[in-house]
């Protein structure tokens, strides 16, 4: 009997420390209740528990917020809105030319599509699309967190009445492994940060900034801003894999990436003239893991990360032929003019796509193309 | 400061002022209701609309919440706009999403008849471009950017619709500028950072191969702005305005503080410290990477003004300068037009082994008030 007892006060101990533990480890708990003072949404990126993480230029921070959609869903329906633009204005009440869709992103949980929208008068909204269904995200009293991105304007606020001051436009903004990263374009120098930002986030900053360098053909080595980026495992090592304002696609080994320090990226892509990236993400058929890339004046692209874990060039020969691309391989989709893409379930993704007719279109990409 | 306008609608085009007088447009479709909706306005933005509950008479105040709809009025729209309503003694106040656009028409309708319509005037405070930097008419082959300064916070995210380039011809050159998202504003929206495509002025990079620098010596271009720009309240620019310049040699010399002539001012007078810096360097950063420093290391207070095509320094102090030794402090960051800047050239050359960029972040020279 005794021995029962013991077994079953162990039990209910352990029950205790797991429920313990869990309640402890959730991300939220050091969150607060409150309405997040969000000037503006530059990007999104969704983390762990549902926690959605604004990128906000304006006020120089990073807002994590806790969306309670947490639900998981294995699958997915195929999201298709026709002239979402003229929907969200409508809804809105102004017209479609006055808004400009920022940023849009996938729960990867509940597998809701969520849209940042700027207005013209300045006004963030944060939309949350479920089917045909738009709804706003309330930000009046909820659950967040928040982490003021050091160095950013503060650090010129001080400076002398009437100056301007320096804005880090967010440029991207990912989630991987505990950590937030955030890249930023200066509206001043030719200048770009790159912030590696611990969640959840602490009183303490656990935050690491760095140049990054990048060399075209070993010879001329720039500190160009990162337009988009994405963090991806290749040959059991973790890289970022950062694609610049002036085109080429970079890695990164993540471990490298450490305060302060002069990183030098390896260039492996080229991918064109007059060209600037728009959003990369990361997708996987079978065994296969492909990087899809979405470009202002080229199709998306596919690249494998098997071509680019057996390249090992780092582009150290300027491109010889006119109108070619160099390094990694690629296939380009038959898409062109899409804006934003997000990886909606296993085999789908979404994308924004300013079509030929001018329309402004939320659709889903299948399996098949991938 | 709140504002409000009374309009009396289905009343002949009758405008009744209330609080402060302001300029309203005179509907053109005339309504004869005796209803008066009015608009709450905070910042000079339509932030609410007031309905009186006599225009909704009829129905239950528990079921106004679901019978009332505010629209946009436009042909085919049925969409209501997203908002708040709060019921008060006489008003059912609708608060939307964001502010309501100037010029537009907005329709109140119950039960799907329509009760009343209002027109949300347009601004009388019309933007203007006060000036594009740099200024002058002569620019290097490898001009990095132009800034754009207006007179109030403009719409952001859709710029290069109304800027172009034109060549001598008067052929509008394509892939000119970077297509970033998002723009890069300065915190109030007045001022515009654009790039000029930096692949393209990037030495061996595919976009500077295939393509050439965006700006060829020699040729003449003009710059045009259109009118069609609206500021954050819908109003347009005032005029289009246009910058004719011609292309010179690419600058290939990172500026240097060595060669600025200092000429101090006298004591106890509150003239200004004028530096000659020999050379056009970059509009924000010469007011915002240099400052003055005394003896102590106390910053010195005061007003910075740029003359002579950004070639001219001048700061006035708040208080008569002290006898004394003062510093000049620069910021490495500080750059020329070219992206250049006092410490490494825009594009390196790192097979280059004699040009060691240096790692200096503050250059200062000394000066005295005698």
């Amino acid at each position: 009997m005794k021995k029962t007892f013991l077994s079953l006060t162990a039990a209910v101990s352990a029950a205790l420390l797991v429920a313990y533990t869990n309640r402890t480890t959730s991300v939220l708990s050091g969150f607060e209740t409150g309405t997040p003072e969000v000037k503006s949404i530059s990007a999104l990126a969704f983390g762990p528990e549902g926690v959605l993480f604004i990128g906000d230029s304006k006020s120089a921070s990073v807002f994590a917020i806790d969306t309670k959609d947490a639900e998981a869903v294995a699958n997915a329906k195929a999201v298709e809105i026709k002239n979402i633009d003229q929907k969200i204005a409508a809804l809105l009440g102004t017209e479609a030319k006055n808004i400009t869709i920022q940023d849009l992103v996938v729960n990867p949980l509940s597998k809701k599509v969520y849209c940042a929208v700027q207005s013209g008068s300045g006004a963030p909204v944060l939309l949350k699309i479920d089917s045909d269904n738009i709804q706003p995200v309330s930000m009046k009293d909820i659950k967040f967190s928040m982490v003021a991105l050091n160095n950013a304007p503060a650090e010129d606020a001080k400076d002398q009445r009437g100056r301007p001051l320096r804005v880090w436009a967010i440029s991207d903004l990912n989630y991987a492994d505990g950590k937030v990263m955030v890249s930023g374009l200066s509206n001043q120098e030719f200048g770009s940060t790159f912030r590696s930002i611990a969640f959840p986030f602490t009183n303490s900053q656990n935050q690491s900034s760095l140049e990054i360098y990048h060399a075209a053909h070993g010879q001329y080595e720039t500190n160009s801003p990162i337009k988009t980026f994405t963090t991806a495992e290749l040959n059991g090592k973790k890289f970022l894999v950062a694609s610049y304002t002036c085109t080429p696609l970079v890695l990164f080994p993540i471990e490298d990436l450490k305060t302060g320090t002069h990183v030098k990226g390896r260039t492996v892509g080229e991918f064109g003239a007059g060209n600037s990236p728009l959003d990369i993400i990361t997708m996987k058929k079978g065994e296969e893991s492909f990087l899809i890339m979405a470009n202002s004046d080229r199709p998306v692209m596919k690249i494998k990360f098997k071509d680019i874990e057996t390249y090992q060039g780092a582009l150290t020969q300027p491109i010889k032929e006119n109108y070619s691309t160099a390094g990694v391989p690629y296939v380009s989709f038959p898409m062109v003019n899409v804006l934003q893409l997000d990886k909606l379930d296993d085999t789908q993704f979404i994308f924004l796509q300013r079509r030929a007719n001018g329309d402004l279109d939320v659709r889903t990409s299948n399996n098949r193309s991938l | 400061m709140n504002k409000e306008v009374r309009i009396s609608l289905r009343n002949s085009c009758k405008l009744i002022l209330f609080s402060l007088t302001l300029f309203v447009g005179c509907a053109q479709r005339q309504e004869t209701s005796k209803a008066g909706l009015s608009i709450r306005w905070k910042n000079g933005q339509a932030t609410g609309l007031l309905i009186p509950l006599s225009l909704l008479k009829t129905i239950n105040r528990d079921e106004i919440f679901q019978s009332v709809q505010i629209r946009l009025a436009k042909p085919g729209t049925k969409t209501a706009i997203l908002g708040e309503y709060n019921l008060n003694q006489d008003t059912l106040v609708f608060e939307p999403l964001i502010p309501f656009t100037r010029g537009l028409r907005y329709e109140v309708v119950l039960e799907k008849e329509l009760l009343a319509e209002i027109e949300i005037p347009t601004s009388t405070d019309i933007p203007v471009l006060s000036g594009i930097y740099p200024s002058q008419d002569t620019l290097p082959e490898n001009l990095l950017k132009f800034y754009f300064v207006f007179s109030r916070p403009m719409v952001e995210g859709h710029s290069l619709q109304y800027i172009s380039l034109l060549n001598q011809q008067g052929n509008t050159l394509p892939r000119t500028f970077l297509n970033l998202q998002p723009e890069l504003w300065n915190a109030e929206k007045t001022i515009l950072t654009l790039w000029l495509d930096p692949g393209r002025i990037k030495r061996d990079l595919q976009p500077n191969k295939l393509l050439g620098a965006p700006l060829t010596q020699g040729e003449r271009y003009k710059l045009v702005v259109s009118n069609q720009w609206p500021d954050d309240q819908g109003t347009t620019l005032k005029q289009n305005y246009t910058k004719n310049f011609v292309v010179t040699t690419r600058d290939m010399t990172s500026p240097s503080t060595k060669h600025w002539q200092i000429k101090a001012p006298q004591k106890g007078t509150l003239h200004p410290l004028e530096v000659n810096l020999k050379e056009t360097l970059d509009y924000i950063l010469l007011q915002n990477a240099v400052q003055i420093a005394d003896a102590q290391g106390q910053i010195i207070e005061g007003n910075i003004q740029l003359s002579d095509e950004e070639r001219k320094w001048e700061f006035t102090p708040s208080k008569p300068w002290p006898i004394g030794e003062y510093a000049l402090q620069i910021e490495s960051r500080l750059e020329d037009p070219a992206g250049n800047n006092l410490n490494r050239l825009f594009d390196r050359d790192i097979t280059n082994t004699k040009e060691t960029p240096s790692q200096q972040k503050v250059f200062v020279l000394k000066w005295r008030v005698n």
